[in-house]
């Protein structure tokens, strides 16, 4: 993993991720460049991506707690202001997987934003309407209803939404 | 610090060499600003600007497992004109977004993404600013410099407050000053002069293992832009597919301890 992958987030980058095994990463990647291309972030093909959080957009604020806090054990806890991006996919996976995964689990950035993601695997497990991931399996479609895009993957509807600055695939009631 | 060190060794100095009268006087002069009054001025400052536009290079820190860090970066463009507009752009290693406020609505723009949100927004800045944060958990960086409330948001649960010393930021002379919260310690560099402009912020999320860091660098500051019409309204260009906020219940989820840095490796 060099570099150049690294920074390869930097435009819509997909980033198509299968967890066959929780803890084992299995990266399949395709780059998309945001121009010209088809892969302006939401539209499909060979997986769907997205972004774990906001890249920094929330940092730089005053306006008091953010991502963390501390928990009553002395450990910190994770509480906003993000939403609560869903870690674990249908297939008891790890959903949302990066290149910069095969750094280490990414957890926070400098802004206390909070990549949820990045919980450890089978912390957080529902899959309710109005929760969230942060990518999409490569066997994600997409369906086009009542002038809506939906996506449907291992039989969940998704729609993208922002949850604060992060662009994310909200679940919603099937259409 | 120091100026601190500096001050009493010239004070220990002057004590012995020539009495405590002259060295009182000395360290009068050599007493740096009160922090907080400094930030007030820089507040009371911004606010009375009509309008005023910066840039700023800023760069965050990702923590990652082992207590690895790596450092992204990104520019931010801000314009504001109060007491109802705001419009900020972002664009760097994994950031692409705009945001708009006009005085009715705000909008969050992703291009690369192409899609954006709007909702209703309360008629000032401060208010729209309120909403994002309470209604949509949407912060927009640096966006409370253009808050009339901007000192109020910055001693939020302060704990201590102090005066570095002076310093440049890319030739400016500041007032270096940090202060210690609950939830952050911040430090912020002040134009020293007429015009009290931050010039350098970094925010050290202490709380969190690894401590990383979000960090702004401001220039190109202009307290009299010209600003288009339009600037500050959102409109869809074609393919650009609107989503909405969803602001979802966060998982109570403990955070993995992350073993601190290993120091030469």
């Amino acid at each position: 993993m060099n570099v150049p992958t690294f920074k390869s987030m930097r435009r819509a980058v997909l980033v198509a991720a299968v967890l066959s095994v929780p803890g084992f990463v299995q990266l399949a990647e395709a780059r998309g460049g945001g121009v010209g291309g088809g892969f302006g972030g939401f539209h499909g093909g060979g997986g769907f991506g997205g972004f774990h959080d906001d890249g920094g957009f929330s940092g730089g604020s005053f306006r008091g707690d953010s991502g963390v806090a501390v928990g009553p054990g002395g450990g910190a806890v994770a509480r906003g202001p993000d939403g609560g991006v869903v870690a674990v996919g249908p297939d008891g996976g790890v959903a949302a997987r990066t290149p910069m995964e095969a750094y280490g689990n990414y957890y926070y950035g400098g802004g206390g934003e909070y990549n949820y993601a990045g919980v450890a695997p089978g912390a957080v497990a529902t899959f309710a309407v109005g929760t969230a991931v942060a990518a999409l399996s490569p066997a994600a479609t997409t369906e086009d209803l009542a002038g809506q895009t939906y996506y449907l993957d291992n039989g969940i509807y998704y729609q993208p939404c922002y949850q604060g600055a992060a662009e994310n695939y909200c679940v919603v009631s099937p259409p | 610090m120091r100026s601190i060190r500096v001050t009493s060794l010239a004070l220990g100095g002057l004590v012995l060499l020539s009495g405590p009268v002259l060295a009182a006087e000395m360290l009068r002069k050599e007493t740096p600003p009160e922090p907080d009054q400094v930030v007030q001025r820089m507040c009371d400052y911004l606010k009375s600007l009509n309008q005023f536009s910066y840039r700023a290079e800023v760069t965050d820190d990702r923590v990652y497992s082992g207590g690895k860090k790596l450092q992204y970066a990104f520019e931010l463009e801000t314009f504001v004109e109060r007491p109802n507009k705001l419009r900020v752009n972002a664009e760097g290693d994994r950031v692409d977004k705009q945001f708009f406020y006009d005085g009715k609505t705000l909008t969050l723009y992703s291009p690369a993404a192409k899609v954006y949100a709007t909702v209703e927004a309360p008629p000032e800045i401060e208010g729209a600013l309120e909403k994002a944060d309470k209604d949509l958990k949407l912060r927009v960086a640096l966006a409370d410099l253009a808050s009339p409330k901007l000192c109020e948001h910055l001693a939020k649960g302060q704990r201590h407050a102090l005066s570095v010393g002076p310093s440049r930021v890319r030739g400016v002379p500041t007032d270096h000053l940090a202060f210690d919260r609950n939830d952050i310690q911040f430090q912020v560099w002040i134009e020293t002069g007429p015009k009290p402009l931050p010039r350098k912020i970094v925010i050290t999320q202490k709380n969190l293992p690894a401590s990383p860091q979000w960090t702004a660098v401001l220039q190109d500051w202009n307290v009299s832009p010209p600003l288009k019409p339009g600037l500050f309204t959102f409109e869809a260009p074609a393919g650009v597919r609107k989503i909405k906020f969803v602001s979802v219940q966060p998982p109570a989820a403990p955070v993995p301890a992350i073993p601190p840095a290993k120091t030469g490796g």
